[in-house]
């Protein structure tokens, strides 16, 4: 089977009847607090006994303020996960209260937990990867990784709990009321798509594949320190060559100044935007400045300058533009279950890039090249395939 | 059980290394190489194509759509003729004809496709897309998403990257140019898709059969 869980196969308590259970989602609609609920999998005795990586996304669609629902969570006893928390049961799990996300280790007494730094939005998916590496600290850490994209490009916040306990567990929660909750409260939405695969570009995951191939299993020859490096390194290479990180930045023109500063790699193009129709600019070369005509006072052509844009007429006033740029990646990956930023039909190229530096660092220059031409080759052909973007010309509508 | 699942795939490739039981290659070893393998395939052929629907919101111009890459876009409109829009790139805004408020272009951009005109209301849209497997095989039994034709091509990718840790690089070489020349022609004989011209479809204008005696 593989591990895609199918909601259907849970054991289900819904005595409040605010559930509708299908394969991939669970609809929620106005659990209260009071209310006696939850979707649970018994996986068996200590199943869950070393790291484990789980994903899913949901979308909050109603709220009333003080709300609570448990949207995933691992227990060794069956109940409410409010009740059983209140109960000293040891258990983690993250819930939605107030717009806010917790992640939270409860060991007996004593609770463990971090939120979400900024509000989260109603009608918004949000995807989840929920992370146990025991490799860090005493007893492991849990991560929440809190993305609003699919492919994990775009990280809302990374909740980071310091586990007090090293603890196995039975029972996967796909969603819980409180259950012992004052009531007069309701959180409707819907949890789905539940999979414990793991992430295969995690650093951790790129640092296995990277051993894979130069037969070391375990840090001798190249350091775990040292192949992040590498990963690191590999994960901008790809995004300079490609220009794969793409964005839409919005900027202002500044009066009586030409240039715009913008943050990237390279702008690719410039789309002004007025009260009415937006118009892309035409780029032009400094050289061609004050040479053409032009029918208003408006931004009408742009060139590339360092890190700026220059717009051409001199901008008479502060006028709004739309900069599609190629971006760089803002964070270093140092965690074992951080993924890059670039997108994922770019990140198994990572991989070929840290493999043939590695071998580098073996005096293996020959078979250096080889992988790296391939990667080089591979990174021109994703490029070319997936990044440049031909427009329909009038060959592709011609017809009988 | 159709063929192949997971272990038909690793028995293949255990078959080209003359390892038939794990010694230097490990099972989980081998089962990376096959699901970045089926990844790869996904990725270079777009072989894993759908359809999305999707609809616009108004005076946003952008709409997510997390794929590999979004291949054309259909405009279905509430009652009426669906129509293809013609693909244009940012700089082309605004200097298009439009002959109305509904989506007649579109561009990818950041894994989001922009719509032009700027959608002043809800339009409904078919989004044909080629996308990444979603599942990693992990059990045995497990079966590969990508279609049938391309699923060999796996055996190939995981040969060369196991080849890779036994350091035969001329082996490496020769198997993964083998596995992107077959790749190559297979997206060739099934994803290349051309639209007919009209030479296609000339006949002669005028036959006329005389009879000879």
């Amino acid at each position: 089977m593989s591990n895609a869980q199918d909601y259907t196969g849970y054991t289900e308590k819904d005595t409040a009847t605010v559930l509708t259970v299908a394969a991939s989602t669970i609809t929620v609609a106005s659990l209260d607090s009071d209310e006696e609920v939850y979707v649970t999998y018994d996986f068996t005795a200590s199943y869950f006994s070393e790291d484990f990586e789980h994903t899913l996304n949901f979308e909050c669609t109603a709220t009333t303020g003080s709300e609570i629902c448990y949207l995933w969570a691992m227990c060794d006893t069956v109940d409410e996960i409010g009740a059983l928390i209140t109960a000293d049961t040891d258990l983690l799990t993250v819930y939605w209260t107030n717009a806010t996300l917790t992640l939270l280790e409860q060991n007996g007494a004593s609770g463990t937990d971090d939120s979400s730094a900024a509000a989260l939005s109603e009608d918004t998916t949000y995807y989840l990867r929920i992370v146990r590496d025991e490799s860090v600290g005493t007893y492991g850490t849990l991560y929440c990784y809190i993305y609003t994209d699919p492919s994990y490009m775009t990280l809302v916040d990374k909740l980071t709990v310091t586990l007090t306990e090293k603890k196995n567990f039975r029972y996967l929660y796909a969603v819980s009321g409180q259950g012992d909750g004052g009531g007069g409260v309701a959180w409707s939405g819907t949890i789905n798509d539940l999979v414990t695969d793991v992430y295969p570009y995690t650093l951790e995951n790129m640092r296995t594949r990277i051993r894979d191939l130069i037969n070391e299993s375990t840090a001798l020859f190249w350091t775990d320190a040292e192949l992040n490096r590498l990963i690191n390194d590999g994960e901008r290479d790809v995004a300079i060559k490609s220009l794969c990180l793409e964005s839409i930045d919005s900027l202002s023109t500044t009066d009586a100044i030409r240039l715009v500063a913008f943050t990237g790699y390279k702008a690719i193009y410039l789309e002004y935007v007025p009260s009415g129709t937006n118009r892309g600019l035409v780029e032009i070369l400094p050289v061609q400045l004050g040479r053409f005509p032009f029918n208003s006072t408006e931004p009408q052509y742009w060139f590339e300058n360092g890190l700026n844009v220059g717009i051409d007429p001199l901008p008479d006033a502060t006028y709004t533009l739309n900069a599609y740029v190629a971006d760089y990646p803002s964070t270093e990956m140092s965690a074992n279950p951080d993924i890059p930023q670039i997108p994922d039909d770019f990140r198994p190229l990572i991989v070929l890039y840290a493999y043939g530096r590695a071998l580098q660092k073996e005096g293996r220059f020959p078979q250096a090249r080889l992988i790296l031409s391939i990667y080089n080759n591979e990174l021109l052909y994703s490029k070319m395939d997936r990044i440049i973007n031909i427009p329909t010309d009038k060959e592709g509508f011609k017809h009988n | 059980m159709a063929w192949p699942d997971l272990s038909d795939i690793r028995n293949r490739v255990r078959d080209t290394l003359n390892e038939s039981t794990a010694l230097f290659w490990t099972d989980a070893e081998l089962n990376r190489f096959i699901n970045d393998g089926e990844r790869d395939v996904a990725i270079k052929s777009l072989c894993l194509e759908s359809i999305l629907s999707k609809t616009t919101t108004a005076s946003t111009r952008t709409i997510d759509i997390y794929r590999v890459k979004v291949l054309h876009i259909e405009y279905i409109p509430a009652s009426g003729t669906p129509i293809g829009l013609v693909k244009i790139i940012p700089k082309q805004l605004g200097h298009l004809n439009l002959n109305t408020t509904i989506p007649q272009y579109w561009f990818p951009w950041a894994k989001k496709i922009g719509i032009e005109p700027l959608p002043d209301a809800a339009y409904d849209l078919n989004v044909y897309v080629a996308s990444l497997p979603t599942i990693e095989m992990s059990a045995d039994t497990d079966e590969p998403q990508i279609p049938d034709e391309f699923q060999e091509l796996i055996i190939q990718y995981a040969i060369w990257k196991a080849l890779c840790k036994d350091g035969l690089f001329q082996g490496v070489a020769d198997i993964y140019n083998d596995y992107i020349y077959r790749l190559q022609f297979i997206r060739e004989n099934i994803i290349r898709r051309y639209s007919d011209n009209k030479y296609e479809f000339k006949i002669p204008d005028k036959v006329s059969i005389t009879s000879q005696s």
